[in-house]
């Protein structure tokens, strides 16, 4: 007795005892004395306050009381209750029965009536048409009965059947709602309110209100809705939605906030510096809410598949009616026909392939990837060649300028040059130069006449010398006199494995800019994960040849193709794919777009650009390729779901099939059967999709409290 | 008859504890509807109604389930097939020997009930109850809120499904009788038991301190407690108490 939990139930008053439940809800934990009292708890604070919902949880359960009543009477009708009751008492109970299904027929068979009648109405056929013909057949064939006063009538039947498909439906709506739910936020982001600081005043504003510089408090656990700058306040934020990085970072004053992130435990004033539906955050929940809109190869099939077998199921119905009648099975030919039209309702098939990849889909986002549909997840799950650009993929994508070899000219001087003609570029190499020059406190001059070559170099004018900055190969295309001195440099550092930049001015090279580019730190691990999984892994780059060949082998890369021109990597790809299979290319937006959209599938590194939604198919977050063994993983795994899905509401539905045709199934357990078959669905997607328990409130706090100690 | 009337006994003493607990959805449903005394009074018996149908269900579900186990009992498809009483069948006494598995089965698990209502066990693993109680605890709260009368039979329907201690001895109970008439009869009888304090419960929950409400737990677990032993002994003495047996 010395461990007994003392203190009092949150919902009833009463002491705990042994039976304590504990409970969270919102944050909000409790104890309990029963499990009663911990659903009633969760009850009374709400959530789903929705019309809709609650009409049809109405429905549901006076469908429910009706079927039961009908029920309870057939068993006392026909066990061995009423066994000494005369016969004339029971055209009374059939009556009675009667005016109790009707009710159930139009309150719970209203909703498949209505759909099957508008399916009809434009020509198609919904697996609702089953249950219809089904419920109606043995209603109809029951009334009969009680106007003639005959013996057995299947009401109960009916009722049940009809409440064990609503429940099924309802149960199973349930566990979508469940295995989605990580996407709730994403579907309601524009619908967010805010807590605006104004003139001391906290006011909830929707977020198409907020304009920038609005203040704005946001409250520990909660998601934080504008893109901002902390003003006050000490917290953290997990922004792996947005960026893809996983832990949590500390938020101070001057600190810059994401929308869509996650609060740590404290309370931040941010200054909004967009208005609030131009953050990011939103233009990324529209892009998930796009992709999963768009329906999938496997799921067209499936609703091929579906329609073909729902005019099957009913000329077997027909049969099994037919051949039990003729070999005098009587009433019974039409249970087992009722059986059959109810157990063959494919709704698990329509639902084991979109169900699995909106998990899906909504697991990447989580993570901070964006993919375009499930179409691209499907051929995800397929490819055999990955096709990767170096610079901005496989390297971290800012590199630094190691060196500035000179001939004949003042170290300074080449890298002010070098530095006021990169400014004009958004080159990874330019910026290097750029920063080289800043921490050298190097001065910017200006420059006139800039044109920038993609893939080459930027020209520019200065001081009325025309100035080439970029790669030795374009200089000496340009008619640029290269001294052997800086060729035997350059040819050092390639072996290095360094990048090389050169600038001239005046016709002559001048000097030879040398850079380390960093390997991105997950760029081994990538490629050897990329072995194991069997997809062939191809570097393609517009870097030199020597340089390449030494980064490939730093990562261990067989298989590279370098100095391509944007085109020549077009080409490449097209040759790739030549032998139909699907291959994917990786790389930057913006100097990729081309090759990314002609792969297969194209996967963008580097953000949600506004260029790069335009031109991939899948985004990745700004931690780039290490998102990339995730994506695999994911779609391999919606695969298999879908498979073993589909492999399941086939191979359950035919055994249950033929069971009933043969008049084992009653109508009621194939009608439990079949709502058991789509939770099974359910079930299966969210035990192998589903959100894992990273996000689930337990590890957060750790991670918080770790930070904060160290 | 008595045993029917210690079923009432235990609902009655049992309901308040249920004052505390589904008590709470029902002072809820008088809450939410701002209505005269009599709209009050109408969502309350409709809720009832609601509730005790579902009791009435489990009870022949569960007698169902007792009757297929009973009729499967070689001794006694034995005995109803020639009319006579073979030698198991007086070696059982006046049940077979399927019955009686099952009343010791029943018995046993009314005993553990018991024990939970006397607060002398640990019940349902809290991993179970994370299982479904999100799903659950929505439904209710939807139904809660809604005015119209027939959420009252729906909340009640529900309601009546949630896995409380009470119910599931009961409904062992019913299984034990081996019959569908008499598991719905005893179901019945726990549910109108429970009736009084749940019709108005809003002035029970003001009168009865959360003391006088354990102890009203305590008691209906000593009426499970008696009922639990009668059936367990039902099924170990052969010939015992049969005039409780109603079939």
């Amino acid at each position: 007795m010395s461990n007994r939990p003392t203190g009092f139930c949150d919902h009833c008053g009463l002491p705990l005892g042994y039976g304590r439940h504990q409970g969270e809800r919102e944050g909000e934990a409790g104890q309990f004395c029963c499990y009663g009292c911990f659903i009633g708890w969760q009850a009374a604070r709400g959530g789903g306050d929705d019309v809709v919902a609650a009409a049809f949880l109405i429905r549901l359960g006076l469908g429910a009381f009706l079927a039961m009543n009908i029920m309870l009477f057939s068993l006392l009708l026909y066990s061995e209750a009423l066994d000494g009751i005369d016969g004339w008492l029971k055209p009374y109970f059939h009556g009675l029965l009667w005016v109790l299904a009707t009710p159930v027929l139009v309150i719970l068979g209203g909703p498949f009536f209505k759909e099957a009648f508008e399916a009809a109405r434009r020509a198609r056929l919904v697996s609702s048409i089953l249950v219809v013909i089904g419920t109606s057949a043995a209603y109809t064939y029951s009334a009969i009965v009680t106007l003639e006063g005959g013996d057995r009538v299947y009401f109960d039947a009916v009722a049940i059947v009809l409440v064990l498909f609503t429940l099924g439906r309802y149960l199973e709506a349930d566990g979508r709602a469940r295995a989605a739910r990580s996407l709730r936020p994403m579907m309601e982001a524009e619908r967010l309110e805010v807590r605006c600081v104004e003139d001391g005043l906290e006011i909830f504003r929707p977020l198409a209100d907020i304009e920038t510089g609005m203040l704005v408090r946001i409250e520990p656990g909660e998601r934080i809705g504008v893109d901002g700058v902390v003003r006050e306040g000490v917290s953290q934020a997990e922004e792996s939605s947005i960026t893809g990085e996983p832990w949590p970072l500390p938020k101070n004053p001057g600190a810059s906030v994401l929308a869509g992130s996650i609060n740590g435990d404290g309370t931040l004033l941010v200054e909004t510096s967009v208005a609030g539906l131009a953050s990011r955050w939103i233009a990324i929940c529209r892009d998930v809410r796009a992709a999963l809109s768009r329906p999938t190869r496997a799921q067209k099939l499936a609703e091929m598949v579906a329609g073909a077998f729902i005019p099957l199921v009913i000329a077997l119905a027909a049969g099994t009616i037919w051949v039990g009648w003729q070999n005098g099975a009587g009433e019974a030919a039409l249970m087992s026909g009722l059986a059959v039209l109810v157990v063959a309702c494919p709704c698990a098939l329509g639902l084991a392939t979109p169900l699995a990849t909106s998990v899906a889909i909504a697991r990447l986002a989580e993570a901070g990837i964006l993919v375009r549909s499930g179409v691209v997840l499907e051929t995800l799950a397929n490819i055999r060649i990955m096709a990767l650009d170096k610079t901005g993929t496989l390297t971290a994508g800012r590199c630094k300028c190691r060196d500035v070899i000179v001939d004949n000219v003042d170290p300074d001087n080449a890298l002010e040059r070098a530095a006021s003609l990169a400014t004009t570029s958004e080159h990874p190499l330019s910026k290097a130069i750029c920063r080289a020059a800043h921490d050298q406190d190097i001065d910017i001059l200006p420059i006139s006449n800039v044109e920038i070559v993609p893939g080459m170099g930027v020209r520019g004018v200065m001081d009325g010398d025309v100035m080439l900055l970029g790669s030795d190969r374009w200089l000496e295309r340009e008619g640029i006199r290269i001294s052997d001195k800086l060729r035997a440099k350059a040819l050092v550092a390639a072996e290095k494995g360094q990048m090389v930049s050169m600038i001239a001015w005046q016709g002559v090279a001048r000097s030879l800019l040398t850079f380390d580019d960093a390997r991105h730190p997950d760029a081994e691990t990538l490629i050897s994960t990329l072995e194991r999984d069997g997809i062939q892994a191809i570097i393609l780059t517009g870097d030199g040849a020597l340089q390449t060949e030494r980064f490939c082998r730093l990562i261990g890369a067989t298989e590279w193709s370098a100095e391509l021109m944007p085109e020549d990597k077009r080409d490449k790809l097209a040759h790739l794919a030549s032998g139909g299979r699907p291959l994917a290319m990786v790389g930057d937006g913006a100097n990729d777009a081309l090759a990314l959209t002609t792969a297969s599938v194209g996967i963008a590194v580097g953000g949600a650009t506004e260029l790069t939604r335009e031109t991939a198919d899948v985004v990745l977050p700004p931690v780039g390729i290490t998102a990339l063994p995730e994506l695999l993983r994911i779609a391999r795994l919606a695969r298999q779901t879908i498979r073993t899905n589909l492999l399941w509401a086939f191979g359950y539905n035919s055994i249950a099939l033929v069971l009933a045709m043969i008049g084992i199934l009653q109508p009621v357990v194939a009608a439990a059967l079949m709502a058991g078959s789509s939770l099974f669905v359910v079930v299966n997607t969210i035990t192998r999709l589903g959100p894992n328990h990273r996000s689930s409130g337990n590890s957060k706090p750790l991670i918080y409290h770790q930070n904060a100690a160290s | 008859m008595g045993f029917f009337l210690v079923a009432m006994l235990a609902g009655f003493a049992g309901s308040f504890h249920c004052v505390g607990m589904c008590g709470g959805f029902a002072c809820g449903l008088a809450q939410s509807r701002s209505g005269s005394r009599v709209d009050v009074l109408i969502h309350s018996l409709l809720y009832n109604l609601g509730r005790l149908t579902t009791y009435a269900f489990i009870g022949a579900l569960a007698g169902a389930f007792g009757a297929v186990l009973v009729s499967a009992d070689p001794l006694v498809a034995h005995a109803q097939h020639d009319g006579t009483h073979p030698m198991g069948m007086i070696l059982a006494g006046e049940i077979g020997l399927a019955q009686r598995a099952l009343s010791i089965v029943a018995g046993l698990l009314m005993l553990l009930m018991a024990l939970d209502l006397l607060g002398l066990r640990r019940h349902i693993p809290t991993s179970w109850a994370r299982l479904g109680g999100e799903t659950v605890a929505r439904i209710f709260h939807t139904l809660l809120i809604s005015k119209r009368p027939s959420a009252a039979i729906a909340l009640g329907v529900a309601n009546g499904f949630l896995p409380c201690p009470l119910v599931l001895a009961f409904a062992a109970a019913a299984a034990a009788t081996g019959t569908v008439t008499s598991a719905i009869l005893i179901m019945i009888a726990f549910g109108l038991g429970t009736f009084p304090a749940m019709l108005f419960m809003g002035a029970v929950g003001v009168l009865m301190t959360p003391a006088v409400r354990i102890w009203g737990v305590r008691l209906s677990g000593a009426f499970v407690f008696i009922i639990g032993l009668v059936t367990l002994a039902r099924g170990i003495i052969p010939g015992l108490l049969h005039g409780m047996h109603m079939a």
